[in-house]
């Protein structure tokens, strides 16, 4: 690789990291904003606007360093939160509020449970690895 | 026993704790959360200085390991 490439794959790299910082503070804003105006009549729009899916780009890898495991638990614990803070305000229904707004929604439902538990062993994966990544280093 | 990771893990809810509770007016609950914040701090430290130092082995931080999911 000649050195005349470097600063264009450097700029490239870095405005990558740009766009998915930019990309992270909109979704993170969108979040808190709908987080906040989150009423019973409109919690079942917000599995629509979040997406469900798992981010597979956190879960650890060989290659990762002690610095990226832990920013990657950073991003699985806010997730986390975020998706417990759904979860709860489920807990404060009503049995009839929750027939209302889940009866012919438990797709979404199941989704949102089975994104908690996926995040949670995906957290449990990274803490793991903390720990091996560490002793690695000692050794 | 507790691993560094799982007190990494404790320490981020700590702080995320922390951020969600700058707003409200309860100063004893987020001088609380300053204090687990410390403490937790110190602990990653330690365990991190025990681990350099050879005094913890894979087997003194392996956390029960849960079923397969």
């Amino acid at each position: 690789m000649t050195s005349a490439t470097l600063p264009s794959l450097s700029c490239s790299y870095f405005s990558k990291i740009l766009v998915k910082v930019i990309l992270d503070v909109r979704n993170m804003l969108l979040y808190d904003n709908m987080l906040n105006n989150l009423t019973v009549e409109n919690i079942t729009e917000l599995p629509d606007a979040i997406p469900l899916t798992l981010l597979q780009e956190n879960n650890p890898v060989d290659s990762d360093t002690i610095g990226s495991l832990i920013s990657k638990l950073s991003c699985v614990t806010i997730q986390m939160w975020h998706n417990q803070d759904i979860l709860y305000k489920i807990r404060t229904m009503s049995e009839k509020d929750f027939v209302i707004e889940y009866g012919s929604e438990m797709a979404k439902l199941h989704a949102l449970i089975k994104r908690a538990c996926d995040l949670n062993v995906q957290r449990t994966d990274l803490m793991d690895a903390i720990d091996r990544k560490l002793l690695q280093l000692a050794q | 026993m507790d691993t560094p990771g799982n007190v990494i893990d404790k320490l981020m809810t700590v702080n995320l704790k922390i951020y969600y509770n700058l707003c409200s007016k309860d100063r004893d609950k987020l001088c609380d959360l300053n204090l687990q914040r410390l403490s937790l701090q110190d602990e990653v430290s330690l365990l991190v200085d025990k681990i350099a130092k050879n005094q913890l082995k894979a087997i003194d931080i392996s956390r029960p390991q849960h079923k397969t999911y």
